[in-house]
């Protein structure tokens, strides 16, 4: 008589856990096995948008990347973006969270308030910052005038040493009330008994908050630190909606880099110079058409583009885009900044050059943009 | 060491009285058990002596100093809670210094002291461990030993046995005691387990509804209830009640016995019971039925030894009896007991 090995789990158990988990493992796979895999493989081939595939190169992707100064750029950038928001966010949702988790009147109402930039769309919150934040119609800037803090306006979002605050001042607005949720839940699981010991032991206020208090919040506190900094390491829309990366590269944060090097370079970037110079407007016509004020240095559309040096450029190795790329030394005719719209950074991959010319002569009857 | 005199406290929340105008005073050393069913106050009481709450009138004196408004850190209290309220990132070592810690007692003080109170309670081995890989009964010793360090006046115990299951309930219930001998300090105890009261108490002062009914030794308290609340409170079962003309009659289960067995020299009552149902519990016979005949038909329980040879016949009349000095008689109206207390009595000799 052998024994047998000994299982506790009936046959059919069995096959029932492998079936229920087969649909979320199937799905998991799908959506996040699979991109994952590509991505290395797309990652080492030379693929451009015209037929989604190209040659094997190995790892010359990866090599240009870090021989690029863009990309350290806004490797730089993506760190002052992620510390700043994330420093800042946990520092206020702490100090929220323990204003919030006290007994006071209306106590319910500030709650559902401060959940409220969490619940506002990013675009209807960025766009309404954004008019807040204008230099000249902007309420920020009126407000300090009247105030009588500042004496002109100040450019929140067009200069160079102030956009990144300013964005990251909005991003902080927007997403600090997830650490106010996630701390005052575990603030409101400490037992007050803690407290109440505490306080007979002899321990102080603050020597509370210390021994009990951050030690309590403590995993919380890291734990949503850690999924705070990467969902702001890889947030796109919040920025690329505000300032578009730019005054120059200032706020150009990886994502950013990654989307203008895929859906304004890459797309068309192993075209030839003239396709190239469809590319480049076909992200900017919009811009053009609903802010022509807002170029500065006053150079025409025409003469910018036609201005425009496209045979010295190598598409796949710059950001093709003189407002963001430093190394782009083919334009010493324009200044920095020149070509682009300050104000809009309308993701325009999606129009055509055919329907931008019928608006531009709906609108403003001006020439053709040169085809 | 110190004695604790509470003088017409009263607390009043926002829609009830808490406590109701209660006078007690806990003499120096002596463990006085507060007992009540949930929601007479007797929680309230004890952290309005700890500080935790502040009562709406009266007064509290520790040792000779009035306490009432004090917070609680400078009234040289102790307090144990229902969940022990250990630190749970602590150590246990970390636990038991945090008084003294946050004091300022230099580390040599505090260690010493630490070794102490840990010795005391049994925990010498264990101070580096964390409280969540310890025991019911071993977190409740660390919690006596954290209230120990200090040197308290008072002890103050709010349930401190009600999270252990019933077998360490038992032996932690001995430990206490033979801890609170050896320490010596004034204790004061909440529970509303009437068992650890009578177990635990030097008195048991017995609250409802945020007024004491009750103060006395557990004999006091068990053998001559001041009124009904308290006579059926106590006791488990409790003592079988009969509204007659007039009054209310009183007596324990364990005194209601087949009237055979009670020797000729003693006064009895007899009654007639008819038993429906026999509940076997080992050492006892709990019988279920109605007294009837003289008494007005009401539901009573009599508690028989299994040493006491009788077999109670199901549906018929039997003849039980009550030894009068074991009947107590309340007022039918108020529930207050008419006689005055007397001496307690050995009644057992008188059963055969």
């Amino acid at each position: 008589m052998s024994s047998p090995a000994p299982n506790n789990t009936l046959a059919g158990d069995r096959v029932l856990a492998y079936a229920t988990l087969a649909p979320s493992a199937f799905l998991l796979l799908l959506l996040a096995g699979v991109p994952t895999i590509t991505v290395f493989f797309t990652a080492m081939q030379d693929i451009g948008m015209g037929d989604l595939s190209g040659p094997y190169v190995g790892l010359d992707n990866f090599a240009w990347a870090l021989s690029e100064p863009s990309f350290y750029t806004a490797l730089g950038n993506t760190f002052v973006w992620v510390f700043g928001s994330v420093s800042l966010e946990m520092v206020l949702g702490l100090g929220l969270a323990l204003l919030l988790n006290k007994a006071f009147m209306f106590r319910g109402a500030a709650r559902a308030i401060i959940l409220a930039p969490y619940l506002v769309p990013t675009v209807v919150a960025v766009l309404t910052w954004r008019y807040m934040l204008h230099d000249i119609v902007g309420i920020v800037n009126a407000a300090l005038m009247n105030i009588g803090i500042i004496n002109q306006p100040v450019l929140w979002l067009n200069s160079q040493s102030l956009a990144m605050t300013s964005v990251i001042v909005v991003g902080v607005w927007k997403f600090f009330p997830f650490a106010v949720i996630a701390l005052l839940g575990i603030l409101q699981s400490i037992p007050q008994e803690q407290y109440e010991a505490a306080s007979i032991d002899g321990a102080s206020s603050f020597q509370q908050f210390w021994s009990i208090t951050l030690p309590y919040v403590m995993p919380v506190f890291l734990l949503t630190t850690l999924l705070r900094s990467i969902w702001t390491f890889h947030k796109f829309e919040i920025i690329y909606l505000m300032t578009g990366g730019g005054p120059l590269d200032s706020t150009t944060t990886l994502p950013i880099l990654v989307y203008i090097k895929a859906f304004s370079d890459f797309e068309f970037g192993r075209a030839a110079g003239g396709r190239h110079y469809h590319a480049r407007h076909l992200v900017r016509a919009p811009c053009h058409l609903l802010h022509p004020h807002e170029k500065s240095g006053g150079t025409p559309m025409t003469a910018l583009t036609t201005s425009y040096p496209e045979a010295s450029r190598q598409p796949r190795r710059n950001f093709g885009n003189g407002r963001r790329s430093s190394s782009d030394v083919a334009r010493p005719s324009l200044p920095a900044g020149a070509d682009g719209c300050l104000r809009c950074r309308f993701p325009a991959f999606l129009d055509g050059p055919l329907l931008i010319q019928a608006w531009r002569r709906a609108l403003h009857g001006t020439p053709d943009i040169p085809a | 060491m110190a004695r604790v005199e509470i003088k017409e406290i009263s607390k009043i929340f926002a829609d009830h009285n808490a406590v109701n105008n209660v006078s007690l005073t806990v003499e120096d050393g002596e463990f006085l058990v507060l007992l009540g069913p949930s929601g007479c106050g007797k929680s309230t009481l004890l952290r309005m002596i700890a500080g935790l709450e502040l009562p709406t009138y009266g007064d509290i004196f520790i040792g000779e100093r009035r306490a009432t408004r004090l917070q609680p850190k400078d009234r040289n209290i102790a307090m144990v809670f229902q969940n022990y309220a250990l630190y749970p990132h602590m150590t246990v070592y970390e636990n038991i210094a945090f008084p003294l810690r946050v004091r300022g007692v230099d580390k040599q003080a505090t260690d010493a002291k630490v070794q102490w109170a840990a010795d005391l309670v049994g925990l010498t081995r264990m101070l580096k461990r964390k409280p969540r890989q310890m025991s019911g009964g071993e977190r409740q010793r660390i919690a006596l030993a954290r209230s120990l360090v200090r040197d308290p006046d008072v002890f103050l115990l709010d349930e401190p046995l009600s999270n252990l299951d019933a077998k360490l309930r038992h032996s932690a219930r001995e430990e206490l005691r033979q801890f609170q001998d050896r320490v010596g300090v004034t204790s004061i105890y909440v529970t509303h387990d009437q068992v650890e009261a009578m177990g635990l108490g030097d008195r048991i002062v017995v609250m409802q509804a945020g007024t004491v009914r009750q103060v006395g030794t557990p004999e006091e308290i068990y053998l001559h209830p001041a009124d009904t609340f308290v006579a059926t409170f106590m006791g488990s079962p409790p003592m079988n009640l009969v509204e007659t003309d007039g009054l209310t009659l009183g007596f324990r289960p364990e005194s209601f016995l087949p009237a055979v067995g009670f020797a000729s020299d003693i006064a009895v009552t007899p009654i007639t019971f008819n038993v429906h149902r026999v509940e076997y519990l080992g050492g006892d016979r709990l019988l279920y039925g109605n007294v009837m005949g003289s008494l007005p038909n009401t539901a009573a329980i009599a508690r028989i030894p299994s040493s006491v040879a009788y077999t109670p016949i199901l549906g018929s009349e039997a003849k039980f009896a009550v030894a009068n000095a074991d009947l107590r008689r309340f007022d039918k109206d108020t529930g207050k007991a008419i006689e005055q207390h007397k001496p307690v009595e050995n009644r057992r000799a008188a059963y055969v």
